[in-house]
């Protein structure tokens, strides 16, 4: 078991190496080069000289890559171009924001396409299953920006049922940070006992995560679904049933936890899907997140901050991997044994 | 699923068709060429206008069909660079000792680790917006899988009986890679290929929505929808339509795969 834990763990920092090695090479790739954006319009030669020196692009790459690591172990993430603050200062103002919305909508992808997955496996081949299957399968191909638009068309335009962008609105005077500093909105708010705060900001979240929700849970249903017929072609399943136990009582008893690995698997996945699908999402609904952060950033060539959040996004991913890669024994007794 | 593939073939074939005629039969092809009628700005689809107008008075139907070459290029590029780039990679990798194997290996997994959409963002945002350097950004970031299956391909062949053969009889790892392993496993890349193209369109249309993809006297899905964020919540059919195209052509890609999957696999025939 140990060799199992350290293997994955020397895996990942190995991972997490190249990953990092791969971003500092991206940002060099630079045509121009990015100390022209610091001093801004019309510089001197002089200007661009100094600033070459206090960046540091005047040493040879090495160096350069050396001091990026260094760097990057102390968690400084260089200065933004565009706001002049700390890199790490900019992420962690949004930082939350984004922690929200990804993660309400990934609780609402994994229960809905497990349980969806499994009324579809249960009853194979009707109407029902091949309906919700083919909503699945068509949220995969779905441009995650569009939904969002025809979304905010048709509940904000048409209907007026939910608020067209933003977090909250009308709350600005309510001072949260006296109070409770999760920085997640649904919870402050619930912790100050303001509902009205509450209501108006899970109005506010709603169709975002909708969007991010009918992006990624069609995967989730197609591989609980695959997973749970593929188990029900076993010889044991069949033999359950021969002995007259019904079609759902040993899908429960048996296919639903062989469901466990390929779903935790694809899990881990959909977080991805979704850490990328907040740049087109949170820049539609204008989400005060890292995406629209990122998007703004990439329009105004800030680079130090476009690659902050990127570190941000590929270490919390590798992370949520090796998170899961470290669940599969625990989850399957059969994979203890391999690594005993 | 005989009809199903079909109809994703004559879909696909209709966009590569009309987008190329359109500006010969089109009588708005001065719209694909910048032209402004400011005056007809904004109309809802008519039998004039099948998919109404936008804020500058183009014609939409001819835009959106228009669109579509830009698309196709994107697919087909990014399938070819990705394939060029990842089948030796991983043919080498396949027939390499196990050491080189496994640093190639590493870095490929590096490559993964990155969320979907990410790798494409930065590198495109690096080398600025254009339609050419999303198809660099994209396949950058999927180049990888196809290192990952030529070199399972190339594991595969190398290790059956005919090669063991044509070893014995001084065969090098080129010729082996020649003449067994790239003609034995050009079935899985066509299968990869297709499915990728469409999410390739998907992917690029996607970073033009964000600004970095096509710019405006281009015409592409993605950058006609950004175009009508100003105003869609009173112009419904400037983002339907558009979106629609997107949609159709991702799930075409991805059927005609499934088909070739099954045509391609004896063993998925039943």
């Amino acid at each position: 078991m140990i060799k199992y834990y350290c293997n994955k763990l020397f895996s990942m920092a190995i991972v997490l190496l190249v990953v990092t090695t791969i971003t500092f090479f991206v940002s060099r790739l630079l045509p121009g080069d990015p100390t022209s954006l610091w001093v801004g319009d019309h510089p001197t030669k002089e200007q661009l000289e100094n600033a070459k020196k206090d960046l540091g692009f005047d040493r040879p790459i090495y160096e350069q890559y050396k001091s990026y690591m260094i760097g990057l172990l102390k968690l400084d993430l260089g200065i933004s171009l565009r706001t002049r603050q700390p890199v790490l200062e900019e992420i962690g103002k949004r930082f939350f924001a984004t922690f929200e919305l990804v993660s309400v909508s990934m609780f609402f992808a994994v229960s809905f396409g497990f349980l969806l997955g499994l009324f579809s496996a249960i009853k194979q081949n009707s109407g029902y299953d091949k309906l919700i299957s083919g909503i699945g399968y068509i949220g995969l191909s779905f441009p995650l920006f569009w939904l969002g638009m025809i979304l905010q068309l048709i509940f904000f335009g048409f209907l007026k049922w939910f608020p067209l962008h933003g977090r909250s609105s009308g709350f600005e005077g309510v001072d949260l940070d006296s109070f409770a500093s999760t920085g997640i909105l649904l919870l402050d708010s619930l912790l100050v006992g303001n509902v009205g705060l509450f209501a108006n900001a899970l109005m506010h979240i709603t169709l975002p995560a909708l969007t991010m929700v009918f992006g990624v849970f069609g995967l989730i249903l197609r591989t609980t679904r695959s997973s749970i017929i593929e188990t029900s072609q076993e010889p044991f399943f069949k033999t359950y049933l021969a002995y007259g136990v019904s079609r759902k009582k040993t899908i429960w008893f048996t296919a639903f936890k062989n469901t466990l690995i390929p779903v935790t698997t694809v899990s881990g996945l959909s977080f991805g899907l979704l850490l990328g699908g907040t740049f087109l999402v949170e820049s539609i609904f204008d989400w005060p997140g890292l995406g629209q952060f990122s998007v703004m950033s990439i329009l105004s060539n800030d680079f130090p901050a476009i690659m902050g959040v990127t570190l941000l996004y590929t270490t919390t991913y590798v992370l949520i991997n090796f998170l899961i890669d470290l669940l599969y024994p625990l989850i399957d007794p059969r994979i203890r044994k391999i690594n005993v | 699923m005989k009809k199903a593939s079909g109809a994703a073939f004559t879909f696909i074939l209709f966009v590569a068709l009309s987008s190329v005629l359109v500006q010969f039969v089109s009588p708005y092809a001065d719209d694909l060429r910048g032209a402004v009628h400011l005056e007809s700005g904004g109309q809802h689809p008519s039998l004039k206008h099948w998919f109404g107008t936008d804020a500058a008075g183009r014609d939409l139907f001819t835009l959106t069909i228009y669109a579509g070459l830009s698309s196709l290029k994107v697919a087909i590029a990014v399938v070819l660079l990705s394939v060029v780039i990842g089948v030796p990679i991983g043919m080498f990798s396949g027939v390499s000792s196990k050491n080189t194997d496994e640093v190639l290996m590493r870095i490929v997994d590096g490559f993964l680790a990155f969320p979907p959409l990410m790798l494409p963002l930065i590198i495109t945002s690096v080398l600025g917006p254009s339609l050419n350097n999303v198809i660099i950004g994209i396949s950058m970031s999927w180049f990888p899988w196809y290192v990952r299956i030529a070199r399972s391909q190339a594991m595969i062949i190398l290790s059956s009986g005919y090669v063991s053969v044509s070893k014995s009889m001084g065969a090098g790892k080129l010729h082996i890679i020649k003449n067994h392993i790239f003609p034995n496993s050009i079935g899985p890349f066509l299968v990869q290929g297709t499915i990728d193209a469409g999410y390739a369109i998907l992917t690029a249309a996607g970073l033009s929505f964000i600004g970095l993809g096509a710019r405006h006297p281009e015409v592409e899905w993605g950058l006609l929808l950004t175009q009508s964020r100003a105003q869609f919540l009173n112009h419904w059919w400037e983002v339907f339509f558009p979106g629609l195209f997107i949609i159709f052509t991702v799930i075409s890609f991805n059927i005609i795969g499934d088909e070739l999957r099954i045509l391609t696999n004896p063993k998925e025939r039943e």
